[in-house]
């Protein structure tokens, strides 16, 4: 096994340019936030526990809401559960284009969008994915940035 | 010579000698299964025996659990039956269905709301050990061997994603499962290490209450995987064996006093299930505690000579012959 590696408390602030970008009106996740190996999680664990961890090999702590690139942070599904109730850069899609995005597939619609990032949402208003928007002659193309068909494509 | 190998060593010639005789031979290659599995089924299935190895050629009803976490379970319900699967409620369990028809498209596997972490798919025995272990919100709970995360996601659900969670994993390769199955049922209460049970005495850490749902033979997953008729040979019980009571005894180590611990496996042989709880009984001084409302055998007194303690009645064993799931055997115990 590798030689430990420190799990690191992470402020909240961090997250804020990421809600920005999707139009979140505030910060919708109450959890704690801690770094490991470039990903942050957001956790109920009782603090006292993670502290008394610490040192060991520590996979994760609850759910992984953002992976940090030299580019910039990268929201993970997780996130999008929570940022769906408070952002609102949102693509709502029928059923039958969504499982076009599932499969990872990008997709045209006549619709036009003033936003770059969205979340993708299907007809309960449950996050389906991250998407980036680029304008067409005829509408707007949908790419999925990342899609919850990710769990059955590479969650192993 | 530790404890736990001068047990082992006085077992070992009553546990593992065969007396094979024609009789056997027949059933054994009537039905597909190696001859000393046949033997030790007549011993604790008596008359039962063949009905047992019948059923083990019967596929099982596929069975889900609701994720509380994410939706109401009654709302899964209906969007599931909107898509052409019938579900009927497990009786006993807070969340599970059983699956009783499924449309020709999408799978059990592929619906949108299992990418959403609606639910999970688990045999439905196996969603008996976090019912039975029952951990509360705020409770400091250990999960000794995690992989693939089904019984762990299921705590965090009765937990109500509150109080903590350590998961243990020792095998790396086990670990992306377990981590995609947290990430997509939403459970943030689960702090998941690359450590074996073995070890966990090191962290220094006390538990409320702890899960050891074993590595095993998977003696109970015939139905499943017909390839176990004839895939676990005796020595390889005897270093299961070996690998349970090391479990258990560090798992002990980390029981606060008055704590509840689940010994539960996935097997139906007594070597991986009697033979390590008795060992808690008489060398640790844990006790069984009676499991109520969930169906199932009484756990066994005596096995091929060995006579274990009275109290392993009160342990479950759960057959597919008798209780349509998969082979189980799950047994509450308690530190003094």
């Amino acid at each position: 096994m590798p030689a430990e590696e420190r799990v690191r408390k992470v402020n909240p602030g961090l997250l804020a340019h990421v809600f920005h970008e999707y139009g979140c009106n505030k910060i919708p996740v109450k959890l704690d936030l801690y770094e490991i190996r470039n990903v942050i999680y957001g956790t109920t664990v009782n603090p006292g526990v993670i502290e008394m961890l610490n040192g060991n090999i520590v996979e994760m702590i609850g759910v992984p809401l953002l992976l940090k690139k030299r580019t910039g942070m990268v929201p993970l599904l997780p996130l999008g559960d929570y940022m769906i109730k408070s952002c609102s850069h949102k693509v709502i899609l029928p059923d039958k284009i969504i499982e076009k995005v599932l499969y990872g597939k990008p997709v045209i619609v006549k619709e036009v969008y003033n936003f770059r990032r969205a979340l993708l949402v299907d007809g309960y208003n449950d996050f389906v994915a991250f998407v980036t928007l680029r304008r067409r002659n005829r509408g707007t193309e949908i790419i999925p940035v990342l899609d919850i068909g990710w769990y059955l494509r590479g969650g192993g | 010579m530790s404890e736990i190998d001068s047990y082992l060593k006085n077992n070992d010639s009553l546990l593992y000698t065969y007396r094979i005789t024609p009789d056997i031979k027949r059933i054994a290659e009537k039905y597909g299964f190696l001859d000393y599995m046949v033997e030790r089924y007549l011993e604790f299935l008596g008359e039962g025996t063949e009905d047992f190895l019948s059923s083990c050629s019967v596929p099982l009803t596929k069975s889900i659990r609701c994720n509380s976490l994410k939706i109401d379970c009654g709302k899964l319900e209906k969007r599931l039956t909107d898509k052409g699967f019938s579900l009927k409620r497990i009786e006993w369990s807070r969340f599970g269905y059983r699956v009783e028809k499924v449309p020709p498209r999408p799978t059990l596997g592929a619906t949108v709301e299992y990418m959403k972490g609606f639910y999970y798919i688990q045999g439905e025995a196996s969603m008996i050990p976090p019912e039975v272990l029952s951990p509360k919100e705020g409770e400091l709970v250990l999960d000794m061997a995690s992989s693939p995360g089904g019984k762990t996601t299921h705590m965090a659900q009765l937990m109500n994603n509150r109080g903590t969670i350590v998961a243990l994993e020792k095998n790396p390769a086990r670990l992306r499962k377990i981590r995609s199955n947290i990430s997509r049922l939403g459970v943030s209460n689960v702090v998941l290490l690359w450590m074996g049970g073995e070890d966990v005495p090191k962290l220094g850490i006390e538990f409320d209450k702890i899960l050891l749902d074993a590595p095993c033979s998977g003696e109970g997953l015939i139905p499943l995987d017909p390839s176990r008729k004839t895939k676990t040979k005796p020595e390889d019980l005897k270093n299961f064996q070996r690998t349970q009571l090391i479990l258990l005894a560090s798992g002990f180590k980390v029981l606060k006093r008055g704590g509840y611990m689940v010994y539960s496996t996935c097997s139906i042989a007594p070597e991986e299930d009697e033979v390590i709880v008795d060992f808690a009984v008489k060398y640790l001084g844990m006790r069984v505690e009676k499991i109520q409302g969930i169906p199932g055998e009484r756990g066994l007194t005596s096995f091929k000579g060995l006579s274990f303690s009275p109290e392993l009645t009160q342990c479950l064993r759960i057959y597919p012959h008798l209780q349509h799931m998969e082979g189980f055997f799950v047994c509450l115990l308690r530190k003094e």
